[in-house]
C-alpha cells in the first residue's frame, strides 16, 4: 500500500518544517508548502490525498488558498488551522467545505493529537473508497 | 518638592481617596482633619500613622499644607473651605476632589487594562516559537534525526525540562490574564472528588519516586459529588503538588488529603439561625522545608511576583500560586498554607459540594 500523501501549507517555515516532520513519523508521505501558490503548484504536480492548511498568511490567505483548491478538485479533504474559534473564518469556509477546523492557539500536545486524528479519520475514509 | 495635602472632612469614598492620594509620589498627605474623631477617614489615617486630628486650626498651623482637599458635602465644612480660600489658602472644593479621584481610578484602570492586555500578547506570541521548539526537540528525542549519543540526549532532556517550565509559565501569564481582563470562563460540573485527585496525581507518582519522594492520597470514606471545573481544579491541584515536590528533599512525602464538611446549622439566637455550607476541603502536605512566617503573607500575592527575592527563592513558583488563588476564588472557596520551618507546609482549599442538580453552569471571572 502506498503511503497516503499529506499536503502542509504553512507561512511559518520552522513550524512547516517540524510539523512536516512529526506528520511523517506517523507514517505518511508529507509535501511541505511555504505560500498558498507553492500550495497550488504542488496540488497540480504532486496529486496528495489530504491537504492541511493555513489559516493566516500573508500573500494569500487560507480562504482564498482553499477557492483555489476547490476550483481543481472538489473533493480533496481538507484540514484548516484556525488562529482562533473565529465563527466568521468557518463561516466562509464552511461552504467550500473543511473537513475539520483545529485551533493552532491552543496547547501544542492538543493540536498535535487532533491533527493525527483528522488525518487518521479521512486515510480510513480515502482507503476504504479505495477498495 | 513634594506637594503637602490636609484633606477636610471624609467622602463616602474616603479609603479611595486616601489611598489615590498617598500613591502619587509628589504629594504629601499631611493629614486628615475631621469633626468626627472616628470617622472612617480617621480611623483609617490613625491605621495609617497619619496626623489625623479635629483642630483644623491647629493642623494648618502645624502642618502648613500647600493645598486643602475638601472632601466633604457637608455645609459647615463648604463654609470653612470658602473662608479658608478668601484668606488666600489653595484650596480644592469636594466636586473637583471628586472629579480629581474618578479621573486617577480610570486612569489606573486604563493603565492597568494596557499593562494585561500587553502581557496576553505578548504570552500569545511567545506560544508558537516554544510549541514549536518544544517539537524540534522532541523529534530529535524520539530519533527522527537518527540516533542520539548518550551525552546529546543529557543536554536534549535538559533543554525539553526547560520548554516545559517555559510552556507552563506562558499558559501561567495567560491564564491570569484572562482572568484579569475578566475573561476566562469556567465549566462547572458536578466532579467526583476521588477520581478527579487520582487522576491528577497519578502522572505525577513516577517521576516524583524517582527524586526519592511518595505521593500519597488520604480519603474520607464518603465523599459527596461536588461543583468545580475538573480541568482547573486539576490544574491548581498539579501545582500544589509540583510546588510540594519542589521543596520536599528526598525521602520525603506529599500527601493530597480530601475531608468532607457536611452542612451544619445552628441557632445564634431566637431569631438567627447560622448555616455553614456543605464542602469538601482538599489539602496537600508535605514534609519539605517550609515557609516562614514572613513569607506567607506575600506568597499569593499578586505582587508577589515583581518580588525578586521571593520568585528566586521559589524558583518561579509564585506565579503559579496567585494562579491558583484566583481559580479557587472563581469556584467562590480561598486557599490557605499552614507551615513551619523544617517541618513542612500544608495548602488547603475547599470546593462547594453538589447540591444534586446535575447543571452545566458557566462562570467568567469578574474584576
Amino acid at each position: 500500500m502506498t503511503k497516503t500523501k499529506v499536503l502542509l501549507i504553512d507561512d511559518e517555515l520552522d513550524f512547516l518544517k517540524v510539523m512536516g516532520t512529526r506528520i511523517q513519523t506517523w507514517g505518511y508521505d508529507v509535501i511541505e508548502a511555504s505560500s498558498g501558490k507553492e500550495g497550488i503548484d504542488a496540488i497540480k504536480s504532486k496529486n496528495p490525498d489530504i491537504i492541511i492548511l493555513d489559516y493566516m498568511m500573508p500573500e494569500m490567505n487560507g480562504v482564498e488558498v482553499l477557492k483555489e483548491i476547490r476550483r481543481i478538485d472538489k473533493k480533496l479533504p481538507v484540514i484548516m488551522f484556525t488562529a482562533y474559534a473565529d465563527r466568521e473564518s468557518m463561516k466562509k469556509t464552511e461552504k467550500l467545505g473543511v473537513s475539520s477546523y483545529i485551533p493552532k492557539s491552543s496547547s501544542y500536545t492538543n493540536t498535535q493529537l487532533k491533527i493525527k486524528s483528522a488525518i487518521e479519520i479521512i486515510d480510513k475514509r480515502l482507503r476504504k473508497k479505495e477498495k | 518638592m513634594k506637594i503637602r495635602v490636609i484633606v477636610l472632612g471624609e467622602f463616602k469614598k474616603t479609603v479611595d481617596l486616601f489611598d489615590t492620594l498617598r500613591n502619587i509620589k509628589s504629594i504629601t498627605l499631611a493629614g486628615i482633619c475631621d469633626i468626627d474623631k472616628d470617622s472612617l477617614g480617621m480611623q483609617y489615617a490613625r491605621r495609617l500613622k497619619i496626623p489625623a486630628s479635629a483642630d483644623l486650626a491647629k493642623m494648618l498651623c502645624d502642618k502648613k499644607p500647600d493645598v486643602v482637599m475638601g472632601a466633604t458635602n457637608s455645609k459647615r465644612f463648604l463654609r470653612i473651605l470658602k473662608r479658608m480660600a478668601r484668606r488666600g489658602l489653595n484650596v480644592v472644593d469636594s466636586k473637583t476632589t471628586e472629579l480629581l479621584l474618578n479621573i486617577a481610578q480610570e486612569k489606573e484602570k486604563e493603565v492597568n487594562k494596557l499593562k494585561t492586555d500587553f502581557i496576553m500578547t505578548a504570552s500569545h506570541e511567545l506560544r508558537t516559537p516554544v510549541a514549536v521548539l518544544n517539537e524540534a526537540i522532541q523529534l530529535i528525542l524520539d530519533g527522527a534525526a537518527g540516533q542520539t549519543l548518550p551525552k546529546q540526549g543529557q543536554y536534549l532532556e535538559i533543554a525539553k525540562r526547560n520548554i516545559d517550565r517555559m510552556t507552563v509559565l506562558i499558559n501561567d501569564l495567560l491564564d491570569l490574564s484572562k482572568i484579569e481582563l475578566g475573561t476566562l470562563s469556567l465549566k462547572i460540573i458536578r466532579c467526583d472528588v476521588k477520581e478527579l485527585i487520582g487522576k491528577t496525581i497519578e502522572p505525577l507518582k513516577a517521576p516524583a519516586r524517582a527524586n526519592g519522594i511518595i505521593i500519597r492520597h488520604k480519603i474520607d470514606k464518603m465523599l459527596p459529588w461536588v461543583e468545580c471545573d475538573p480541568d482547573r481544579i486539576a490544574q491548581v491541584l498539579a501545582k500544589l503538588v509540583a510546588n510540594s515536590i519542589k521543596f520536599t528533599p528526598k525521602g520525603g512525602e506529599v500527601t493530597v488529603i480530601s475531608k468532607w464538611y457536611p452542612a451544619v446549622s445552628h441557632k445564634i439566637n431566637e431569631e438567627k439561625e447560622a448555616q455553614r455550607k456543605d464542602y469538601v476541603e482538599i489539602s496537600v502536605k508535605d514534609t519539605g522545608m517550609g515557609i516562614g512566617k514572613e513569607d506567607i503573607p506575600r506568597l499569593f500575592n499578586r505582587f508577589g511576583l515583581l518580588d525578586a527575592s521571593l520568585t528566586r527563592k521559589q524558583g518561579g513558583a509564585g506565579l503559579g500560586l496567585v494562579l491558583c488563588r484566583e481559580l479557587v476564588k472563581m469556584h467562590g472557596g480561598g486557599i490557605h498554607v499552614k507551615s513551619r520551618i523544617g517541618k513542612g507546609s500544608t495548602f488547603t482549599f475547599t470546593l462547594p459540594v453538589s447540591n444534586g442538580k446535575s447543571s452545566v453552569l458557566q462562570k467568567r471571572s469578574n474584576l
